[in-house]
């Protein structure tokens, strides 16, 4: 039985009330997890309120997931990223951070835990997204986990508006060739 | 592809929109366009499921130990559902009295392996369970589980988890008292039985799982019919003889 299965079972066995897979649940994904929810807040104390938050969520939620239309991990690694979204608009704060560079992405041989944890749709991404040219692939990564617009990440880049569309229309296009070749 | 004159607008478009970097003024415009063109919505919906295992790209980061802990006393335990002796004392008792015996006994024929229960479907009678053992020695909810017996008046039942349906093909020739129908109920352990709905003998007939049932599956539950009024039980729960049961077990 691969961990896949394993976490879509603890995920319904907790559907239907039972805190153990929960904690299974939480021990296995939630390095991951807090791996997002700290990427979008950068704040160790905000994120891990929200990681209580998301977990709870899931824990209410497990019902609906639908193991298949999506991998566990990505279906609760999704709530994660929405809450901690949330949370970082709440703030009002604008965020100017510098767009990140590559060496983000998941190391290309993942630790056992990795393995344990991520998709293998994870992987694929993870890999069409090292090959993809590395502004883009920041670009991309800001607007998604930050639904950071076009002016948004223009201006944390330096660049005109025009040429950060041209950057990531590119690199969305040259990530689905990678993912569909 | 590579040429930037050949990139398709309209797919790019879904694609900036799935990703949610587009201005205020854009992506509203979007949404129109969403609303009223379904390749659209189909675009968009691909770039969508294809962006979502992003989530997993990022490395990972293990939070405090005290996390469990909070999250463990925000989680609520477990609401019990009514015991089958809660169901029991709503009808009459020598229905569930009789399951509870068969129950027992089909746990201890079945104690040392995996078996494939064989249940009688008779209508004058208390249901007889004979077992046949399996091979197999994993359970897992992915294998088909079975029901039924090789004589006139059985059931079969087989379990598809792909679509989280269970088949049940009752045989054409069961004797039903006029005015009543037969039911289907699922039991996992000491829960209350819950409907899977009205059954029609000789029709095959899917019927879903409710979520929460699913995932028990794998460590066994118990299929039973029981004879109500033509539409099913309006309790609830049963309130006629129950003719036939049999545990579900992993082949």
């Amino acid at each position: 039985m691969s961990t896949r299965e394993e976490l879509a079972i603890a995920l319904m066995r907790a559907a239907d009330g039972d805190r153990a897979a929960l904690k299974f649940f939480y021990e296995s994904t939630s390095a991951k997890l807090f791996g997002v929810v700290y990427r979008i807040l950068a704040d160790r104390g905000d994120a891990e309120d929200v990681l209580q938050d998301v977990y709870v969520t899931i824990w209410r939620k497990a019902v609906e997931f639908d193991p298949s239309r999506a991998s566990p991990i990505t279906w609760a690694a999704t709530i994660a990223r929405n809450r901690a979204i949330d949370r970082f608009r709440a703030r009002g704060k604008r965020d100017l951070r510098p767009l990140d560079d590559a060496a983000e992405v998941a190391d290309d041989a993942p630790s056992a835990f990795d393995v344990a944890s991520t998709s293998e749709e994870g992987r694929r991404l993870a890999e069409a997204l090292s090959e993809i040219e590395p502004r883009a692939a920041a670009a991309i990564r800001a607007a998604f986990f930050e639904g950071a617009t076009y002016a948004d990440l223009a201006e944390r880049a330096g660049v005109p508006e025009g040429t950060m569309k041209s950057w990531i229309r590119r690199g969305l296009l040259s990530l689905r060739a990678k993912l569909e070749a | 592809m590579s040429d930037q004159g050949n990139i398709d607008e309209r797919e790019a478009l879904a694609a900036e929109y799935a990703l949610g970097v587009l201005g205020t003024a854009d992506r509203a415009a979007a949404a129109a366009l969403l609303a009223r063109d379904s390749d659209f919505a189909a675009a968009v919906a691909r770039w969508t499921s294809q962006l979502a295992p992003l989530v997993e790209t990022l490395a990972p980061l293990p939070p405090s130990s005290g996390v469990w802990d909070r999250i463990s006393a925000e989680v609520a335990p477990p609401v019990r559902r009514a015991p089958i002796a809660a169901a029991a004392s709503q009808s009459p008792a020598s229905f569930w009295s009789s399951l509870f015996v068969w129950r027992g006994m089909s746990f201890a024929s079945t104690a040392a392996a995996t078996a494939l229960a064989f249940v009688a479907l008779s209508p004058d009678q208390a249901p007889v369970l004979t077992s046949a053992p399996q091979q197999t020695a994993r359970a897992d909810v992915s294998a088909p589980l079975l029901l039924g017996d090789g004589n006139a008046t059985m059931v079969a039942a087989a379990y598809d988890p792909n679509v989280r349906e269970v088949l049940v093909t009752p045989a054409a020739n069961v004797d039903i008292p006029a005015g009543r129908t037969m039911e289907l109920w699922i039991i996992i352990g000491d829960k209350a039985p819950r409907s899977l709905g009205v059954i029609t003998p000789g029709a095959a007939a899917a019927h879903v799982l409710p979520g929460d049932v699913r995932a028990d599956l794998a460590s066994g539950a118990t299929l039973a019919i029981s004879i109500e009024p033509l539409g099913g039980s309006r309790t609830g729960a049963p309130t006629g003889p129950v003719v036939a049961a049999g545990k579900l077990t992993a082949v």
